[in-house]
């Protein structure tokens, strides 16, 4: 996620233009990385389930204290990339017109990105909550 | 998770990214876009649904044990 912020404060100080472009990459980046650890968390639960299983646990409570790291896990993991499936849509329906824009000569502002970094925002918070929600499963 | 998975999961993000990002600088027409919007939405959504299939077997395991 530093380096999303980072590629957001580079962005700021560059032309509108190239501004555009950065905010895209940064917004690819935190995409794909939350899309990544989907991935994981859906490994994360499979194993733990698999491990639980092997241990022929018989009572309900200890069933759902050997998965209750997985379930949190997972269920961050939805939240996050509901957001993101939200904020995407957003995000590169008002990039299309904004480069749209740019490609026919037209004049882009600072402040027709803010929307964009809005957006982007919203993704960088679900990621950084799913990576401290995995963070503090792992404690 | 441990350390290796974690780092295994970023070094594919970051390969995927770069192709992608690549593609975008190059010039995407709106058509093509609007295009990657829906596949993107389209993976997304095939995300939340393996979340909720995983969210839905662990709760089955500890009410049933299996």
């Amino acid at each position: 996620m530093r380096r999303t912020f980072l590629v957001l404060t580079v962005s700021v100080l560059g032309c509108t233009h190239a501004q555009l472009e950065r905010t895209g990459d940064a917004m690819l980046r935190a995409e794909r990385a939350t899309q990544a650890l989907s991935d994981g968390a859906v490994q994360f639960g499979e194993q733990t389930k698999a491990e639980c299983v092997a241990k022929d646990l018989q009572a309900e409570s200890e069933r759902a204290q050997c998965v209750a790291v997985a379930r949190k896990v997972v269920e961050a993991a939805e939240l996050g990339v509901s957001a993101v499936k939200t904020a995407l849509v957003s995000f590169w329906g008002a990039y299309a017109v904004l480069e749209t824009r740019a490609a026919a000569g037209g004049r882009l502002r600072a402040s027709d990105l803010h929307p964009l970094l809005a957006d982007v925002g919203v993704v960088g918070a679900a990621y950084a909550d799913l990576v401290r929600t995995i963070q503090e499963a792992k404690k | 998770m441990n350390p290796s998975t974690i780092a295994k999961i970023f070094s594919i993000a970051t390969r995927v990214v770069t192709e992608i990002a690549e593609g975008l600088r190059k010039g995407e027409s709106n058509e093509e876009i609007r295009k990657r919007i829906a596949t993107r939405a389209v993976i997304l959504d095939e995300e939340l649904n393996e979340l909720r299939g995983i969210k839905t077997e662990l709760d089955d395991y500890v009410r049933t044990g299996r």
